[in-house]
């Protein structure tokens, strides 16, 4: 049977590579693991081996393409059978009469011809591997099949859950002179907000341009947020955040706190949460590597706000660390960056959040 | 608990429901006649000799004939075991069975019941093509008869009681090779399975089937001898590290759905192994059933091992290609992983 050759996701922010240079021609004679042509990815130029010896064939794309990951872009006959014997093979259709009304009959075509085009920008996967990524809320699009056809089966996604991942952490600093300049003015007109209220704001907000981050089916955005009520931390669920202005949000977050504080926090209001937001601040911790609890929920930690200022400066200026830790295999590292570059542009200016 | 062959048990199923119900009878070619074979397969052998000819009746080789007498006998008042010589012989029957029978309990309103038995042998043993066919799913496609495919001496014997004391026409299915017909009926390449058979009175529910062998990977569906095909083909790929589950429905009407839907939710995967040709077949509509109502625990696509789209043919190589043979129970299963 052809082997594919399908593109290797050889790049963890992007799905599209870059076809350099193809070693072969159609129709050349390749062995397998032999190079067969190069790609650029966003971070280096590598050579891609054939999969299988046989005759190159069907070759869909060209030098200077962009070429998805994990589609098929030639395919390798072996010897003694070849994709113009596999065309020849099948009955020729019966012509239909001269007169015949309906328009003419389309020509057969091959079984091999037409499973190709079918695959060619699809990637099959199994009913019951696909119910038990849904399940997982994995992200399939990525496991290599090894099924009938190529198909990705429960085998392939059991063993792309099992392969041991660290979870990545992201962290950059980000100007907070803005933020502080706001919480301080809010307080000056007798809003009640910590914050905590305003980083949760800033998240609900961005989750809206990034809802690939907020690990839920449904759609709802609820971030937990630990308490700074003991050493041990609880986190309590603030629900549809993105629905809720920023005085609701405070009047949330300080009942939580309270009932946090007398022991009577439900536990419902502890589950369920689509991202986490960790504040280690008041802790004087400038960046830290939160530990996903849940393992499928991202979670946001934000250190100390830093004064950059010296006393003699006239004005003051602020920073503060923000990290991401989340599962590579549940969120690409690409879509995780460009939600904390979000997340951080909008600690900088939190008009942003008004937008 | 005595160990018998499948013509064993069913002779000894029959003799003990003759013994029990005077309305319970006999019919058929050559079943009865002094020195023969008791039928073409043993199964009847010596009955006449303890109920006489007039309950083991010998009749003219008229298989419409047959048909009427029993059809006719049950809706008024008899329990008749009709034998089909061959079950390809069925197709003379077929008005009789599909227009009248079926259709007797409907069409009165439930006031006439039709509670016949008709045995009929299937299978290609060298036979030719139109002593060999397997027919079960002609029948199964017909509303108001209930289908029956023993592959074990013990659920031959408790499903035929089941049958003869049943209200509606019930055709029960006999393979040939299954039978372990001795002397002059015994058959080349048959596997003859011998089993144990209660000494006391049981039945085997209709309705019913039965697991043959466990496994968590792919779930094999046959009847009749291809539960044996599929058992054989389960212990080669036990070698491989696939475990395959091997189910025999033993009813195909009624069928016992839920027992084919659990193991498939277990295993994934399903190849469904008949004697029958492909095209239309048993297999079709068992693959239906698994694709309608289990579609979400498939992890491959389902496959179907059936003889091929011919009239079963005379000499034995080609009668070897055209059969599903273990080694294609095999590929197909494989070809799953």
């Amino acid at each position: 049977m052809p082997v594919n050759v399908i593109v290797p996701p050889l790049s963890a922010t992007a799905d599209t590579l870059t076809l350099m240079e193809w070693y072969k021609r159609e129709g050349d004679m390749v062995l397998k693991d032999e190079p067969l042509f190069m790609v650029e990815t966003d971070k280096a130029t590598l050579d891609v081996e054939s999969p299988a010896s046989g005759r190159l064939l069907q070759v869909s794309a060209k030098a200077g393409d962009s070429i998805v990951s994990l589609s098929r872009i030639a395919v390798i006959v072996a010897e003694g059978e070849s994709l113009s014997d596999v065309k020849a093979s099948p009955p020729v259709a019966p012509k239909p009469p001269v007169k015949a009304s309906p328009p003419i009959a389309k020509p057969a075509v091959a079984p091999l011809e037409r499973r190709v085009q079918a695959t060619q920008r699809r990637i099959f996967i199994s009913p019951r591997a696909k119910k038990l990524a849904e399940e997982r809320r994995f992200d399939w699009q990525r496991v290599i099949g090894t099924g009938p056809e190529g198909a990705i089966v429960e085998r392939d996604v059991h063993a792309s859950l099992n392969k041991p991942q660290a979870p990545i952490t992201l962290t950059t600093e980000t100007n907070a002179t803005e933020l502080v300049a706001l919480h301080k003015r809010l307080l000056g007109m007798g809003v009640p907000v910590v914050y905590d209220d305003l980083i949760l704001l800033i998240l609900a907000r961005t989750l809206r341009e990034v809802p690939k981050m907020n690990a839920s089916q449904e759609g709802g955005v609820h971030i937990g947020i630990t308490l700074d009520v003991d050493d041990d931390l609880p986190l309590a669920v603030v629900r549809n955040v993105d629905k809720k202005s920023l005085r609701e949000i405070a009047k949330e977050t300080l009942e939580l706190r309270e009932a946090a504080k007398a022991g009577d926090l439900a536990v419902e209001r502890t589950q369920g949460a689509t991202l986490a937001l960790t504040n280690l601040g008041m802790f004087g911790i400038d960046a830290f590597t939160p530990v996903i609890a849940t393992p499928d929920c991202p979670l946001v930690g934000i250190g100390r706000i830093k004064t950059l200022s010296q006393p003699s400066d006239v004005t003051q200026r602020f920073s503060v660390w923000v990290s991401l830790t989340f599962d590579p295999r549940l969120v690409r590292a690409g879509t995780g960056a460009g939600f904390l570059q979000s997340v951080a542009a909008t600690i900088e200016n939190p008009m942003l959040a008004l937008v | 608990m005595a160990l018998m062959t499948i013509a064993e048990a069913l002779r000894e199923g029959i003799r003990e429901e003759m013994r029990r119900d005077p309305t319970v009878f006999c019919l058929g070619e050559d079943i009865g006649v002094p020195g023969g074979f008791g039928g073409a397969f043993t199964v009847t052998l010596g009955l006449s000799d303890e109920f006489g000819h007039n309950r083991i009746l010998d009749t003219p080789i008229s298989e419409i004939g047959i048909a009427g007498v029993a059809i006719g006998a049950a809706m008024t008042g008899m329990r008749p075991i009709a034998d089909v010589q061959y079950g390809d012989f069925l197709f003379c029957m077929m008005d009789q069975l599909a227009n009248q029978a079926a259709k007797m309990t409907y069409m009165s309103g439930g006031t006439v019941k039709v509670p016949l038995v008709m045995r009929a042998p299937v299978g290609s043993t060298r036979r030719g093509s139109q002593h060999a066919q397997s027919l079960e799913a002609f029948f199964t496609h017909i509303p108001g008869l209930k289908v029956l495919a023993p592959s074990t001496a013990y659920d031959a014997k408790g499903l035929l009681k089941s049958a003869i004391r049943d209200e509606n026409p019930v055709l029960i299915f006999e393979h040939k090779l299954l039978y372990g017909s001795k002397g002059g009926r015994s058959e080349k390449g048959a596997l003859s399975p011998i089993g144990e058979v209660p000494d006391e009175d049981y039945t085997v529910p209709i309705g019913k089937g039965a697991i043959r062998r466990v496994g968590k990977d792919v779930t094999i569906v046959g009847k009749l001898l291809t539960v044996y095909r599929a058992l054989e083909a389960a212990e080669e790929l036990a070698k491989e590290g696939i475990e395959a589950e091997v189910i025999d429905p033993r009813t195909l009407i009624p069928l016992d759905k839920e027992l084919i839907l659990e193991s498939v939710r277990k295993t994934g995967r399903l190849v469904v192994v008949e004697e029958d040709n492909l095209t239309h077949g048993w297999g079709a509509e068992i693959a239906a059933i698994v694709a309608e109502e289990a579609f979400f625990y498939l992890d491959a696509p389902i496959k179907r091992v059936a003889s091929l789209d011919t009239p079963p043919p005379f000499a034995p190589p080609m009668e070897a290609y055209y059969l599903p043979s273990v080694e294609r129970v095999i590929a197909a299963v494989k070809s799953q992983f």
